[in-house]
């Protein structure tokens, strides 16, 4: 196991060095003079361009603009931003603290529902209820969500005035306490209930479809045989087994929980990366993008590492291909 | 036939028949329709079996041979009729202690890799197994009990097989894992549904041998499942051969083989290479046709439409059960000389 472990890890700076590298480089030949977006205008006087080339070392081969920057990211210095002056790192964590709330709460939430709804319709498969819930699975599926973000604005906020539709707080008032935190649910509802909405299908088919399959396995049917009582045999048995493919997708859902919200974070205004992300792109704040890529390379290894670990854990059979 | 009225009767089999309902689709030029239609998987099996007995039950594909497999052991609900188990209701005696009834009824499946929770050690299982029905006070007895069987049974070093997993072992030593665990309970009544069809075929008759020994040491009756009459031959004391759901003949395993009655089993030993030739029919009996689906068989003799010597008074009601000798029963009033010619 522990050999099994270290190797993961071993894998996992891999993939963050590749990706640094590949981020640098893609941002590099992206088009668009970085020098004009940087002073604002369109023919920025010989004096300003020199000041600014100077001072994000511009001028320097790329090469050397790689080793600056690799050398930076050990002290932690992730770069100012182009835009707004400050240090990338300092703005990433001003934002990421309501992209997490959102994404992390609805991940988990999605996962309880989805989960539970699987294992009832895969108990009772055929019956009313799996039948209702397997088909509005389908439709929720197919449903863009910044789409159903704006039917749920259109319904809760503009027409029956219930929610408010965007942002995280009211602005215009200065709650504290306990009415500050209910402002921030009644803001979070309607974002969250989309994201809950379209991801909830793929937890229920996943868990709903592993679950039939490994009670139609030999093994349950050797075990009944074994007189276990249908009780033990699945939460001991079925539900440990079925649980896997649940584990992957969820470990893959906060890989990339730090973009993967973002459009809806952007039909809701809600402040998070999602619009800032966008500004980056728009305005080709190169430090500010290598920042968020780098961060989103170090949670997709660092949860893959954590899935394969569980995995391993869960079924011994992954060690035994291993060795 | 068997014992029935003796105290060594283990298992009584009555008129046990199985129905699956099956959805089709029936599409006429307009409309796709949903169909309902009865398979009737087993229909109408009936035999005894005393201690120590090894009845080997025969059929092509699809006969229903696991289906009844499946509602002896009471793994599948049976449709109509019934089972006593050392003159006890099953239906009754697993409402009342499943614990009790599983016990003492075991089954052995066909493919061995198949049998077992990938995620525990053989250790792991045996003990979960032993644990459930009380076998041995504590884990240390346990441990040692398994290691003493897995040795008897072949399967040194016990304590390194003790240690692994189902995928780190072959198809033989799983199966015998299998049997070791349904022996252990000492079980009055016990099903294999072709438990060597899967494996490599030199293992094949170690297997056999380990089945029936432990079937006679510890006066087990036992079902073997089986589409291989040599096989069968080899193991069983009597055979039943089944058809579309029914017995169609049933009697000493030396009388079935050397004495077919059934044209049906005339053309089964026919077709077997691998009995003595001096058995098999100089010339092999060809069935016309596939074997069909339970569906809507009769009125007639089931084997009337591929019968190669049916007649027309065959397909007007089922025969009635002739009785051959003592130990052989047929369902089919005519014999079988005629193929012979
Ligand atoms: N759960 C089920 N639902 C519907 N039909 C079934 C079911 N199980 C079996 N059958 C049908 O019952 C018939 C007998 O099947 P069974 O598995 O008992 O045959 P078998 O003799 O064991 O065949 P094989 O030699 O291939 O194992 C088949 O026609 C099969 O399609
Ligand atoms: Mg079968």
């Amino acid at each position: 196991m522990a050999n099994y472990i270290q190797k993961r890890i071993i894998t996992g700076i891999l993939i963050i060095v590749v990706s640094i590298v590949l981020n640098f480089t893609l941002i590099k030949l992206s088009p668009g003079d970085p020098i004009r977006v940087l002073s604002g205008q369109d023919s920025p006087s010989p004096q300003m361009q020199a000041e600014l080339t100077a001072k994000y070392g511009l001028d320097q081969s790329v090469f050397m603009q790689f080793i600056n920057y690799v050398g930076n990211l050990a002290k932690g210095d992730l770069g100012v931003s182009i835009l707004s002056n400050q240090p990338v790192l300092k703005m990433i964590m001003e934002r990421i603290g309501p992209t997490l709330l959102l994404a992390l709460t609805t991940a988990i939430i999605a996962l309880i529902i989805g989960t539970a709804l699987g294992i009832y319709c895969a108990r009772y498969r055929g019956s009313r209820f799996d039948n209702i819930v397997s088909g509005s699975s389908y439709i929720f599926d197919s449903m863009p969500n910044f789409w159903l973000g704006m039917m749920l604005i259109m319904i809760f906020s503009s027409s029956l005035g219930w929610l408010p539709t965007s942002g995280m707080v009211d602005l215009r008032t200065n709650y504290t306490g306990f009415n500050y935190y209910l402002d921030v649910f009644k803001h979070w509802l309607l974002p969250a209930t989309t994201i809950v909405l379209v991801t909830v299908p793929y937890y229920f088919r996943i868990a709903r479809s592993s679950i039939i399959q490994v009670m139609s396995e030999d093994f349950i049917t050797t075990l009944r045989a074994t007189g276990m009582s249908e009780s033990r045999i699945f939460n001991k048995y079925v539900f440990k087994n079925a649980i896997l493919p649940t584990i992957t997708v969820f470990g893959i859902n906060l890989a990339y929980i730090v973009t993967g919200v973002a459009i809806v974070e952007i039909v809701f205004s809600w402040p998070g990366m999602g619009s800032f992300m966008l500004d980056a792109i728009h305005r080709r704040d190169y430090p500010l993008l290598m920042g968020i890529y780098l961060l989103l390379s170090i949670s997709v290894a660092i949860m893959m590492i954590i899935v394969d670990v569980i995995y391993a854990y869960l079924d011994p059979r992954i060690l035994y291909k291993e060795r | 036939m068997g014992g029935g009225e003796t105290d060594n009767c283990v298992i009584e089999v009555n008129n046990v028949k199985k129905y699956y309902i099956r959805k089709t689709r029936k599409t006429t030029k307009r409309w796709s329709l949903i169909n309902k239609e009865k398979v009737k998987s087993v229909d109408g099996v009936s035999f005894t079996m005393n201690e120590g007995e090894i009845l080997g039950v025969v059929g092509e594909s699809g006969c229903g041979k696991s289906t009844l497999g499946k509602v002896l052991v009471n793994l599948e609900s049976l449709s109509e009729g019934s089972v006593n188990i050392r003159g006890l209701n099953s239906n009754l005696s697993l409402k009342n202690n499943q614990l009790a009834f599983r016990k003492k009824v075991q089954i052995i499946f066909q493919n061995p890799f198949d049998t077992f929770d990938p995620r525990y050690t053989i250790e792991k299982i045996l003990l979960n197994v032993m644990k459930l029905h009380d076998v041995g006070s504590n884990t240390d007895e346990r441990r040692m009990k398994c290691i003493e069987i897995l040795e008897n049974a072949g399967l040194t070093p016990a304590k390194d097989i003790l240690k692994r997993y189902p995928y780190e072992l072959s198809g033989g030593q799983l199966q015998r894992i299998s049997i070791v665990r349904s022996m252990l309970l000492k079980p009055d009544f016990l099903v294999a549904d072709e438990p060597v069809s899967m494996l490599d075929v030199s293992v094949r008759a170690d297997i056999m041998n380990m089945l029936k020994q432990v079937c006679k040491i510890q006066k087990t009756a036992m079902v073997f499942i089986s589409h291989d009459l040599a096989a069968t031959r080899y193991i069983a004391d009597r055979i039943a051969v089944m058809y579309l759901g029914r017995i169609i003949e049933i009697g000493s395993t030396e009388e079935i083989i050397q004495n077919p009655q059934h044209p049906y089993t005339k053309a089964l030993i026919s077709n077997s290479m691998d009995l003595d030739e001096d058995i098999q029919n100089k010339s092999i009996i060809y069935l016309k046709g596939e074997p069909p689906t339970p569906v809507n068989a009769g009125p007639g003799c089931f084997f009337e439409p591929r019968c190669p010597i049916s007649r027309a008074s065959c397909s007007m009601q089922y025969p009635d059960v002739r009785a051959v000798s003592n130990h052989h029963e047929v369902y089919c009033p005519y014999g079988t000389d005629e193929l012979d010619n």
